[in-house]
């Protein structure tokens, strides 16, 4: 837990901060199942402290999707994806970042900052690559339109 | 009296269609739209060039006779006739020259007006807004045209079934009376509540057991959608409530989705055969969206084919299947200024009525319009109240103590659900006792246009 | 303009949608009431056997005395003969209880044609008296004439009654046919309307040079010398007589024929159909006319609420007023 933001366990390769999950089912996976509800609302009540990983998670992919195009096949699609992961990002609740609202972070306390700084990276790389994994489920060549459409989209009225 | 054999007309005058049959019918003859098209008057057009000449009369005079007479045009514009023309151009905005012809004849309604006003000589007039009417002479013509043209009866010989909106104010009913009984000479005529109409239809329904008339009517067409409880017979007025949620807003939604995605044809025509032949209401839009993953036979295809049929578009439909009704029950999706889903809005019209009344409205929600006619709309509506209802049982029951006896929560779907008005009305219109129920011409000739102020109710038990 | 069209068109657009759906494999249940002027009921239903087949009956109000007119074919043998070369219908020897004939319609083998044929029902029921009278014409006429003396005169006054205050009756003569028909009615300003009407009915051909070749039409307060024998005279002071003289032009050919009958047979709806537009005519003027007499009574008010508030709050009782502004009326 670092502020307001906890550090939920992942089922990932990438190397991080994180626990390994200990269930099949873990957050990433949950972003990306309710992505596509979500996206069409502007308000979200928050419930736990995992649901602000949730919302981060929500506006990432949409950050991605606006990076592919209709014909960008997998292996381009995988480029895209790190880069836009492993780009330098805002933590939430630091100057810039477009929510600072719902997140609050210990911005004094340098080890805090750069675990979680380490932890979202990791799960940034994660969610790019699952959220591909789902984007080329039918087809290697080009991405679901019913996925992409979703671009257009803001959730809470917002982007990264 | 032989007009006693002749069935009744029933007429369901809308704002965007109208309905028009016979009683005893199970579907209206005809449904066409609420639309007028008048030959654009040539009074407007003579007024028009009258004062222009006029003007320019004026002008020539003071300029000079020289350049009046060079112009055959304004040889005559003398005072006098300046004179003459200001007077044609009073008269004609007293609407009483110009109109020697027979203007007044040229019009098409329904379909045909559709057609007509295409062309440059007919302009489209709707002469009901909001339920109600707004313009009598369009309204005279219109039903001028549907009862001679397409019910091919003689109003003389037939009794009337006509249906207002709720609130619609008495004037409008003496309004109608005038029309009825003294342009058609109508045997008899009967004007009652939409919403009524709507419960009464609802009996057909198996799940109906008593034939009340109390309950609560959800009426979506293409406009406007309306919360109407009914106590015994009576619109409770001042608890009625209208969401600015319904078809068209479906329509568009589907379309901004199509247009979101790229798809070929993104048309409003479009977006409406997807909404009338795909669309459903799911009961969780995150599992559907995951069931949609799973199932990729749930991803649907439109053919649009073009007029000469040569070409075919091919549209996929995915999401908007349940996501596009859902709007009625998640406003937030796509509207950004009404935000109560509709089974919020529905309980609280029946919290705002008498306590005495509650259960049966709660008991008897009654769908009726074009736009409930989504698959298991009913049964999620009903699961959605229930769960608002039970909530707060349970909250009063914490506070209290006190164990409550509960509250049946029931939305009643049936066949007739599309032209519920109607189709209530065609029921009530073929019951021997109907006629009793009418008013008559001798009845408006004895008292006057206020007897329609009252009908009595049908008690059909 | 309104031209009422001899056909039924709802049935008409009944039958076409059932063949429809059964061409595409759904076949409708049917069982619908269709009305038409003068008293006539139709019902489409499916046969009970067969989906594919549907029984349109009439039932009218002309039926009994068109089926008294006497001639050289019998009624049933005359329809018969109509709907024989109308493939797909056929009529049923047992017309539907309540009704006066039932037709048997075979949907897949109906065409357009004997779809518009089948919708001409009404019509064709009625037309029958006229064939009749045309018939006899040219029986008459073709007998010879004698030197001296007076041509053949026919004795035959077919009457039909098709409503319950007004009959149609037709006489045919060797060199001409005469349409009278009785009207009445029940309002008292219809009975205005309906007088200058008919006083324009019979002015028109007079004034106007281009429609000569139409039939003479002729209106009197008696009945006309054809009825005398029929009717007492002035046994009904209200009643009016129209009478329609057609001449061989227009009866010659069979389409002729046709257009005359189903004309004819229109008259009275669509002679009350334009009472009834010029009824709504006047009111359309009359509204025009109140809201500008609205309109001048309403730059004469004082601002009264104004001063109400000003001396006493009393007084000031709320107005209540409708959804449309207007005040409630106790």
């Amino acid at each position: 837990m670092v502020g307001n933001f906890v550090i939920l366990p992942l089922n990932t390769k990438y190397r991080g901060p994180a626990f390994p999950a200990n269930s099949d089912y873990d957050i990433i996976d949950e972003c990306l199942d309710l992505f596509r509800a979500n996206s069409f609302f502007k308000n979200f009540e928050i419930k736990s402290p995992a649901d602000r990983v949730l919302i981060y998670g929500i506006l990432f992919v949409n950050e991605v999707l606006a990076h592919l195009r209709p014909h960008t096949n997998y292996n381009e699609a995988v480029k895209i994806a790190t880069n836009v992961a492993l780009d330098s990002f805002t933590i939430p609740g630091t100057p810039g970042f477009p929510l600072n609202t719902v997140y609050s972070v210990p911005v004094q306390d340098h080890n805090a900052m750069e675990l979680l700084r380490t932890y979202i990276q990791q799960f940034r790389q994660e969610l790019a690559m699952r959220l591909l994994e789902r984007l080329y489920r039918d087809s290697r060549d080009h991405p679901s339109k019913f996925w992409l459409a979703f671009t257009k989209r803001r959730f809470m009225n917002k982007t990264l | 009296m032989s007009y006693l054999n002749n069935p009744a007309v029933v007429m369901d005058n809308g704002t965007g269609l109208t309905k028009l049959g016979f009683a005893g019918n199970d579907s209206p003859s005809w449904i066409f739209p609420t639309a007028i098209a008048n030959a654009a008057s040539s009074n407007a057009k003579n007024t028009a060039s009258s004062s222009s000449t006029g003007g320019a009369g004026l002008a020539a005079s003071s300029t000079g006779g020289s350049s009046a007479a060079s112009n055959p045009y304004f040889t005559n514009a003398t005072s006098t006739t300046n004179f003459g023309n200001l007077t044609t151009a009073s008269l004609m905005s007293n609407n009483l020259s110009g109109k020697r012809g027979t203007e007044d004849l040229d019009f098409y309604i329904g379909n045909e007006a559709l057609t007509a006003s295409q062309g440059a000589n007919y302009s489209l007039n709707y002469p009901i807004r909001h339920g109600q009417v707004e313009n009598w002479d369009h309204m005279e013509r219109f039903w001028e045209n549907s009862i001679f043209k397409y019910l091919r009866t003689e109003p003389e010989d037939h009794f009337f079934l006509l249906t207002e909106p709720p609130l619609n104010p008495p004037e409008n009913r003496e309004q109608v009376a005038e029309i009825f009984f003294e342009s058609f000479n109508c045997a008899g005529l009967y004007i009652a509540v939409q919403a009524v109409l709507a419960l009464a239809a609802s009996w057909t329904s198996s799940k109906v057991v008593d034939r009340s008339l109390t309950g609560t009517v959800i009426d979506s067409g293409d406009g406007v959608t309306h919360v109407i409880p009914v106590a015994e017979g009576y619109v409770i007025g001042s608890a009625l409530k209208n969401i600015p949620i319904a078809g068209r807003d479906i329509t568009q939604f589907i379309q901004s989705l199509l247009r979101e995605r790229g798809e070929v044809d993104t048309s409003l025509r479009t977006a409406e055969r997807i909404k009338q032949e795909y669309c459903y209401v799911c009961p969780d839009i995150v599992k559907e969206f995951n069931k949609f993953d799973r199932d990729a036979e749930k991803f649907a295809q439109y053919v649009v084919e073009n007029q000469d049929k040569t070409r075919q578009k091919v549209v996929d439909i995915g999401y908007e299947r349940f996501l596009a009704p859902e709007i009625f029950f998640n406003p937030e999706i796509a509207s950004s200024d009404f935000l109560t889903p509709l089974p919020t809005v529905l309980d609280q019209t029946i919290q705002a009525c008498p306590i005495d009344v509650r259960k049966g409205l709660y008991n008897n929600i009654v769908l009726s319009g074009g736009s409930t006619m989504f698959k298991d709309f009913g049964r999620r509506l009903q699961r959605d109240l229930k769960s608002i209802v039970n909530n707060r049982i349970a909250e009063t029951e914490r506070l209290s103590g006190a164990r409550s006896t509960g509250v049946d929560v029931q939305v009643i779907s049936h066949r007739k659900q599309r032209n519920a008005v109607w189709f209530g009305g065609s029921l009530l219109a073929q019951t021997p006792e109907f006629k009793g129920y009418c008013h008559t011409k001798k009845d408006y000739e004895e008292y006057g246009p206020e007897i329609v102020r009252n009908f009595s109710l049908f008690n059909m038990v | 303009m309104l031209h009422l069209q001899p056909q039924n068109i709802l049935i008409q657009k009944t039958l076409s949608e059932a063949f429809d759906a059964l061409n595409k494999g759904t076949s409708l249940t049917l069982d619908r009431i269709i009305s038409d002027f003068d008293y006539t009921t139709f019902h489409v239903s499916n046969s009970p056997e067969d989906k594919s087949i549907l029984l349109l009956s009439i039932r009218t109000k002309a039926w009994q005395s068109v089926q008294k007119c006497q001639g050289s074919i019998g009624l049933l043998d005359y329809l018969q003969s109509k709907y024989q070369g109308c493939s797909g219908a056929a009529i049923s020897p047992q017309p539907e209880m309540g009704y006066d004939l039932t037709l048997q319609i075979t949907l897949s083998q109906l065409t357009g044609e004997s779809l518009v044929q089948l919708s001409l029902l009404k019509t064709i029921v009625l037309s029958y008296p006229f064939q009749l009278a045309f018939d006899e014409f040219a029986q008459l006429s073709s007998t010879p004439v004698p030197v001296e003396g007076t041509p053949p005169v026919s004795n035959t006054l077919h009457t039909v009654q098709y409503r319950d205050e007004e009959s149609l009756f037709i006489k045919p003569a060797s060199d001409r046919i005469t349409v009278i028909f009785e009207t009445s009615f029940q309002d008292e300003t219809d009975k205005i309307f309906g007088k200058v009407f008919l006083q324009e009915f019979v002015d028109a051909r007079k004034r106007n040079r281009s429609i000569q070749s139409a039939p003479q039409v002729l209106f009197s307060h008696e009945p006309p010398l054809e009825l005398q024998h029929q009717i007492q005279p002035r046994s009904d002071p209200s009643k009016r007589f129209v009478t329609f003289v057609l001449f061989p032009r227009h009866f010659q050919t069979q389409e002729l024929q046709f257009n005359s009958v189903a004309q004819l047979i229109l008259f009275r709806n669509y002679f009350h159909y334009h009472i009834k537009c010029s009824k709504a005519y006047m009111h359309s003027r009359m509204r025009f006319r109140v809201d500008s007499f609205i309109k001048v009574l309403n730059r004469a008010k004082v601002d009264e609420e104004d001063d109400s508030k000003g001396d006493s709050s009393v007084h000031a009782q709320p107005t209540r007023r409708t959804i449309t502004g207007r005040k409630m009326v106790y």
